[in-house]
């Protein structure tokens, strides 16, 4: 989920339906502020029973105006305006534990939670072909380790 | 200062990721209110942290019947007193069921303000300001930030006791030491005649009933 300034609108992807068993689902939609209306947007892939992660890794590129989406094992982009899907490259098979943080200054695509152990930040390089690296963090991790955390970018003032 | 990445967890500790040292600092709190949150939860935090670039400050909504909370991260200014420390706001009205695929509430406009009342000064147990050492305590009114009057007024009654006042240099006018839990605004001081260094620390009245 992330809000879309550009469009004034709230992006909602994959999760799981309100039912006991949960499972997650490949739907696309936003909802817009202005009106107060969903919508329904392209499926990531036209095979819609492709498996999808139940939480994506997701963040909004300013620059671009698009969303990066890790959905574990896909990396792909979402354009609001075209209402497209670009592939990126493979994702990095995480998940629901981890939060994206997309840094525009470093065109890179941060993915911070954890296992529960280890206090690494996951890094995706999407200035070109998507590179992955693990970078280990230091200092007080245990956010960094924390499964559940929630993680925003605070551009430099 | 650079980029960083601000994450949070439940409760009222927040942290910062420097990009270029890879370093994560844990900020406490320095006020009570606590947003919640069970860090425990699985997967609920993610969305619910969220950065408002126009205000410089994160919110936090846990639940619509909760208050709705914002939380500032210290930076490195002078001017910046209200820092590291959540706000609660209360949760808007809502108005009319939420019908499938349409939810509405009142406009932000009907979120109640977080006001503090602003009592008097506190008589007979303000500490006074010693002509040449000591470290002793002045209170402010609830609410008062640098730039304010009131603070000027004791800065002025600092200056007319023969304490230095200024930024010139370290040893040479007050320095900002920290923000305290108790949401004091601490100051080191230079005196003028003797040159010992002293401290000052103004903390806010408590409220009166």
């Amino acid at each position: 989920m992330a809000y879309l300034p550009d469009s004034n609108a709230l992006w909602v992807f994959s999760g799981s339906m309100a039912c006991p068993s949960g499972g997650a689902v490949v739907d696309n939609w936003i909802y817009r502020l202005s009106s107060s209306t969903w919508a329904k947007k392209a499926y990531m892939f036209a095979d819609t029973t492709t498996a999808a992660s139940g939480a994506p890794i997701s963040d909004y590129d300013p620059v671009n105006k698009r969303m990066l989406v890790n959905n574990y094992s896909y990396f792909r982009s979402w354009s609001p305006a075209t209402n497209t899907w670009t592939a990126l490259g493979t994702g990095t098979g995480l998940s629901d534990l981890y939060n994206g943080v997309y840094v525009p200054s470093r065109k890179r695509l941060y993915m911070i939670g954890g296992d529960g152990t280890t206090p690494a930040a996951y890094m995706w390089d999407v200035s070109g072909t998507a590179v992955e690296s693990t970078s280990t963090t230091y200092g007080d991790t245990a956010i960094a380790k924390n499964q559940v955390s929630g993680s925003r970018l605070r551009p430099g003032v | 200062m650079s980029d960083r990445i601000v994450a949070w967890a439940g409760g009222g500790a927040v942290y910062d990721l420097n990009l270029d040292t890879r370093v994560w600092t844990r900020h406490l709190p320095l006020n009570a209110p606590n947003p919640g949150g069970d860090p425990t939860a699985a997967g609920w935090n993610g969305a619910r942290w969220q950065y408002v670039p126009s205000k410089n400050v994160f919110v936090v909504v846990n639940d619509i019947d909760d208050s709705t909370y914002f939380y500032k991260l210290p930076k490195i200014t002078r001017r910046d007193l209200n820092l590291n420390q959540w706000t609660g706001i209360k949760s808007p009205t809502v108005t009319s069921s939420v019908p499938s695929g349409h939810a509405r509430t009142e406009a932000a406009s009907t979120f109640a303000s977080h006001t503090t009342r602003r009592p008097r000064l506190r008589s007979g147990s303000a500490g006074t300001i010693p002509t040449n050492s000591g470290q002793f305590w002045r209170e402010l009114p609830v609410g008062v930030q640098r730039g304010d009057e009131r603070l000027d007024k004791e800065v002025r009654a600092m200056r007319g006791s023969g304490w230095r006042h200024g930024t010139r240099g370290p040893r040479r006018g007050w320095l900002p030491l920290r923000l305290d839990p108790k949401r004091l605004l601490a100051f080191r001081g230079l005196h003028a005649e003797c040159g010992c260094v002293q401290h000052i620390r103004w903390h806010h009245a408590k409220k009166t009933p």
